[in-house]
């Protein structure tokens, strides 16, 4: 404890002090001297200084859910942050990662400035700082070097979930510079967005009706905790439990791990990892066999569930339902999940029977993959009762209206670049269904003796932390030549940074960001800058590509044609007024009201010019279009026979094309092949450091799991009959062994687990990340094999086997 | 009379723990690090609680229940004060005047709720995290006792902006950060002796129970259990 500050005197000599002289005992000018110090001494607490109120309306950004957040300022200091009220995701209410948003703002560990590396990569003591206009200059340089010599391709971006002006303009800073190496790193939406695509023809990330539903079967495990956009999840949730109106619905989770939503669910069904798939298969075919099924939509709106007359075509002889009654017996359903066919029938018939039953496929985290094969199986049962575009269904978001950039202008160089293949491999081979594949481009970079990329910037991204391949990416980072980090704090990859351009934080800069995944309705939420200037020498990340740009100059300049930043985003605007429909966010009422309007054919749009509508998306903090209307099946139904695809003939092409036979038999992963002793790896992503972020911040690190107090370390759940066979006990130090690494982390014994489970929390263990991150923990990321799943080629982190090993204390 | 009191739906609630974010952000609430964690000296004025069942078939069960303070209305905290520093006031609200506590921890240890934390050291906010500060809420110097004030300074924000405006405090106007922040919307919060507020039409719930009731503390925090 700290007792020299006060050492001479405490606060009880003082209370004594005070108590004697009010009693009249003669106070000499020595008493007075410690009275003066005594005051001193308990009044050294911090005197938060006072002064006006005001408040600013702003957005979240400590994760990709797209809070509209209201923040409280004292003298134009932020001093709380809440949800906007008006906002249709927040609703007025905040997560804990967003009420912890000023501590990433006043960070102590913040970067100063932008810094140039002087030293040995891996290391922060490496890092000189320099102007901006120094750092700019060099890295626009090096940028139109690459151009100049004819290889703009070589350039990379690694970036994280940004769904504001600074992405758009980085999308099309790589499009300009003329590379396709545009990679994005979190992957949590990626095998859901593919079943999405495979079987409906729509490219989005699919969004779920939970408020309407009544019956919601999860899998997984993180449906509550992690979902796309948490605070919007979590108040469809309240609704979804709104007993006061008179509806309850209930919630079963289908995992091997009892997550909090598993806690919070009414029932948890454990299945072996690994099994989600065939459990919903199994749930499918008793759906068929007992003719629960919805006929009308199967029939109307289905393909492939019946047989096909056709005889030339293979694959497509056999429909879902002979595939279902010949592979998917509820016997060898029951014996590879482990859960009792007097359970699956249970599950199936409460399914069918709650109109409408909503089933959720295995949600990890943002940063992590489902498999592909699990993702399909789990839609096609949303497909079985109907509950596609349906309230309380499987909904296809809204794009919004912005108005749209003009063309890119002509530029030999960047079409000759963006014309090369994608170093990372997605849209080719196993990787066809893939957009962009992170970890592919680590591979790459190591493969060739030459590393292909030359220069790679990194935006709102941690590959070396917070990736599937993290030490893959360190030492890819080790080899580019060119290593550009946008990071605010430092984290893991600026460790392996040149240059660090340190952007501001969200609350220091203006931005205008479209829905985040998870939502249906289109929406742009516009945040205003809370403080006048930034507390540190950085720029927004919007601001760094257009003086980039400028710098590079003709014709990549030319791509940009906005003076400034405030500009883009003014005229972006106008494109919401161009659309002819929605409103500024606002009360229930103003939505209700919108609705109605819109239902029946008009549109009410509340403003007089486009003026004023920018004015009031400031204002109120973003704009909307609340309506969704059901069946617009033309939408919602894109394949080429605008029918729902119940066994995907997408898939049929690609194993034709990589001579692979997939469909919805393969049963991969299993887990009675592991070898003696091993356990499989569960990894989960509590809230507060989902995504590879948070632990950087202390009242995060406090709350990581409520379940046990467990803060500021890494533990590994492991079974009571696990710990008994393993001879190890609760609160042990163990290390948990795979064939790629190990890491140290304290046994949790619990029954939230099956047997032959390891599950830990991803999010710790940052080698950078300030000093309430720093060394804190273990990333069991660094655990997983390069092993990617048949069907979508997706990385599988369910597929590493470990094994814990007593440490000696 | 007016006597404050909170609802928390257990059905609605998910564990996210914004309530535990949200206070600590409003109240001044130092950041703790590794070492005050590992012995149990991090500060939070709420927090889940985790309260184990037994299930049928064995398998044990664990409900995750948020816990501020109960705001008793015969708290036990009170009458152990030596130095009458901890009292109830007139609406209900259980005070802690940080200036008369002598950091005896009698009450830490006569509270049930075990809600009542002991400042063991200095609160140190590396700056500039201390410019987040509120100056709503005084912070607490070392050796005294705080716990949940429901917000008491909100309801004094509240007042004043319900003089301004010339009208009577209505329900809704006061809300503690928890209350505001809850996602699921599992918080309630307003006054239990107005038969028209929100709290009291649930606090009348048949799914309603208070925590060790049978200690005759009569908590003003109501939970209404799962209806499962």
């Amino acid at each position: 404890m700290d007792g020299k500050r006060h050492s001479s005197f405490d606060r009880r000599t003082f209370l004594g002090l005070t108590a004697g002289v009010a009693a009249g005992v003669a106070a000499g000018v020595q008493a007075g001297g410690l009275l003066r110090r005594g005051v001193l001494a308990i009044d050294d607490t911090p005197r938060p200084k006072r002064g006006a109120e005001s408040f600013v309306v702003s957005s979240c950004r400590q994760c990709s859910g797209g809070c509209g957040v209201r923040v409280r300022c004292i003298g134009g200091r932020p001093v709380k942050v809440d949800g906007n009220p008006l906002h249709p995701v927040s609703g007025g209410r905040l997560c804990p990662k967003g009420q912890a948003m000023l501590q990433s703002l006043f960070h102590p560990d913040r970067f100063a400035g932008p810094m140039r590396r002087v030293g040995p990569k891996g290391s922060l003591d490496s890092f000189q700082p320099v102007a901006w206009d120094e750092a700019l200059d060099f890295v626009a340089r090096r940028l139109l070097l690459l151009r100049q010599q004819g290889r703009p391709e070589s350039l990379a971006l690694l970036r994280g979930a940004i769904h504001g002006a600074g992405g758009r303009l980085l999308t099309r800073f790589m499009q300009s510079i003329g590379s396709p190496n545009d990679v994005s790193t979190p992957r949590g939406d990626d095998a859901t967005a593919m079943a999405l695509l495979l079987t409906q023809g729509v490219s989005a990330v699919p969004v779920y009706d939970l408020q309407s539903a009544d019956y919601v079967l999860a899998f997984g495990g993180a449906q509550l905790e992690t979902p796309a956009s948490p605070v919007h999840m979590m108040r469809a949730y309240g609704r979804f439990r709104d007993s006061a109106a008179g509806r309850r619905g209930k919630l079963v989770l289908v995992g091997p791990r009892r997550s909090i939503t598993g806690t919070v669910a009414d029932e948890w069904i454990p299945i072996h990892p690994g099994s989600e798939a065939i459990f919903a298969l199994g749930v499918a075919s008793v759906l068929v066999a007992e003719e629960l099924y919805d006929k009308e939509f199967v029939g109307r709106r289905g393909e492939q569930f019946e047989d096909s007359p056709d005889p030339e075509n293979h694959h497509a002889e056999i429909g879902l339902r002979t595939l279902l009654r010949r592979d998917y017996t509820l016997d060898r359903v029951a014996a590879e999940t482990g859960v009792s066919v007097h359970t699956i029938l249970g599950v199936a018939r409460e399914f069918a029977a709650a109109r409408p039953g909503l089933a959720i496929g295995p949600r990890l985290g943002p940063l992590l993959p489902g498999r592909l094969f699990d993702h399909l199986a789990v839609h096609v049962l949303n497909a079985l009762v109907g509950n596609i575009d349906a309230p309380g269904g499987v909904l296809v978001p809204e794009a919004v209206p912005l108005r749209p950039w003009p063309e890119l202008p002509a530029d030999p160089i960047a079409d000759a670049g963006r014309k090369t293949p994608r170093l990372d491999g997605a849209g080719l081979g196993q990787r066809a269904l893939m957009s962009s594949d992170a970890e592919g481009l680590a591979e790459a970079i190591l493969a060739a003796e030459h590393s292909p990329v030359e220069a790679v910037l990194i935006a709102d991204a941690d590959p070396a932390f917070a990736s599937l391949a993290p030490e893959t990416f360190r030492a890819a980072l080790e080899r580019v030549p060119l290593v550009v980090s946008l990071a605010s704090l430092p984290d893991d990859s600026s460790l392996y940074a040149d240059w660090i351009l340190p952007q501001s934080h969200p609350l220091e800069c203006s931005d205008l960001s479209t829905s985040p995944p998870g939502v249906p309705f289109p929406l742009v939420s516009h945040a205003a800058a809370v403080l006048d200037r930034p507390m540190r020498d950085t720029r927004s990340l919007g601001d760094i590509v257009l003086q980039l740009v400028r710098r590079i100059g003709e014709p990549v300049a030319q791509a940009f044609p906005w003076a400034d930043l405030p500009s883009l985003l003014e005229q972006e605007a106008r494109g919401l007024h161009e659309s002819r429909r929605g409103a500024v966010i606002g009360t229930p009422f103003d939505e209700a009201w919108v609705k109605m309007m819109e239902g029946a054919g008009w549109w009410a749009p509340g403003y007089r010019s486009e003026d004023e509508l920018w004015t009031r998306i400031r204002e109120a903090g973003g704009w909307w279009d609340p309506l969704y209307d059901h069946g617009q099946w033309s939408r919602v139904l894109r394949t080429p026979s605008g029918r729902f695809q119940f066994r995907p003939r997408e898939l049929e092409q690609l194993d034709a094309q990589r001579g692979t036979r997939s469909d919805l038999l393969a049963i991969d992963g299993p887990t009675s092949s592991a070898p003696e002793r091993a356990l499989a790896l569960t990894l989960f992503e509590p809230l507060p450091i989902a995504g590879g972020t948070g632990a950087e911040l202390p009242f995060l690190q406090a709350v990581i799991d409520p379940s046990h107090e467990q803060g500021w370390r890494t533990w590994v759940e492991v079974h009571p009959q696990t710990a008994l066979a393993l001879q190890i006990e609760h609160g042990s130090l163990v290390r948990v062994a795979s064939s790629q690494g190990s890491i140290r982390a304290r046994v949790q014994v619990t029954e939230r687990v099956l047997p032959g489970v390891a599950a830990i929390p991803v999010g710790l263990g940052k080698r950078a990340g300030g000093r309430w991150a720093r060394g804190i923990g273990a990333n069991p990321l660094r655990l997983l094999g390069a092993v990617r799943e048949s069907l979508g080629g997706l990385p599988d982190p369910g597929a590493t086997r470990v094994q814990l090993l007593l440490e000696e204390v | 009379m007016t006597r404050w009191g909170m609802v928390i739906d257990l059905e609605r609630c998910t564990a996210c723990q914004a309530c535990v974010v949200a206070c600590k952000v409003e109240n001044n609430i130092p950041p703790a690090g590794p070492e005050d964690a590992a012995v149990g000296r991090s500060i939070a004025w709420i927090r889940l609680a985790r309260m184990e069942t037994q299930e049928h078939g064995g398998v044990s069960s664990a409900q995750l229940v948020p816990v501020p303070c109960m705001h008793c209305e015969n708290p036990p905290c009170v009458k152990v004060c030596p130095a009458n520093a901890t009292r109830i006031g007139e609406e209900g609200l259980v005070a802690q005047v940080y200036p008369r506590c002598i950091g005896c921890r009698y009450c830490t240890t006569a509270c049930p709720y075990t809600v009542r934390q002991f400042n063991w050291k200095d609160a140190a906010w590396p700056e500039p995290l201390d410019q987040a500060l509120s100056p709503d809420v005084s912070v607490r110097p070392r050796g005294v006792v705080e716990k949940c004030s429901f917000c008491h300074h909100r309801l004094m924000l509240a007042r004043d902006r319900a003089r301004f405006e010339k009208r009577e405090l209505q329900d809704g106007d006061y809300l503690p950060a928890c209350v505001e922040s809850c996602p699921a919307n599992a918080m309630f919060f307003g006054d239990l002796d107005d038969p028209h507020s929100e709290v009291s039409r649930l606090a009348e719930s048949p799914r309603a129970f208070r925590l060790m009731e049978e200690l005759g503390t009569r908590p003003k925090v109501t939970y209404l259990s799962r209806g499962d």
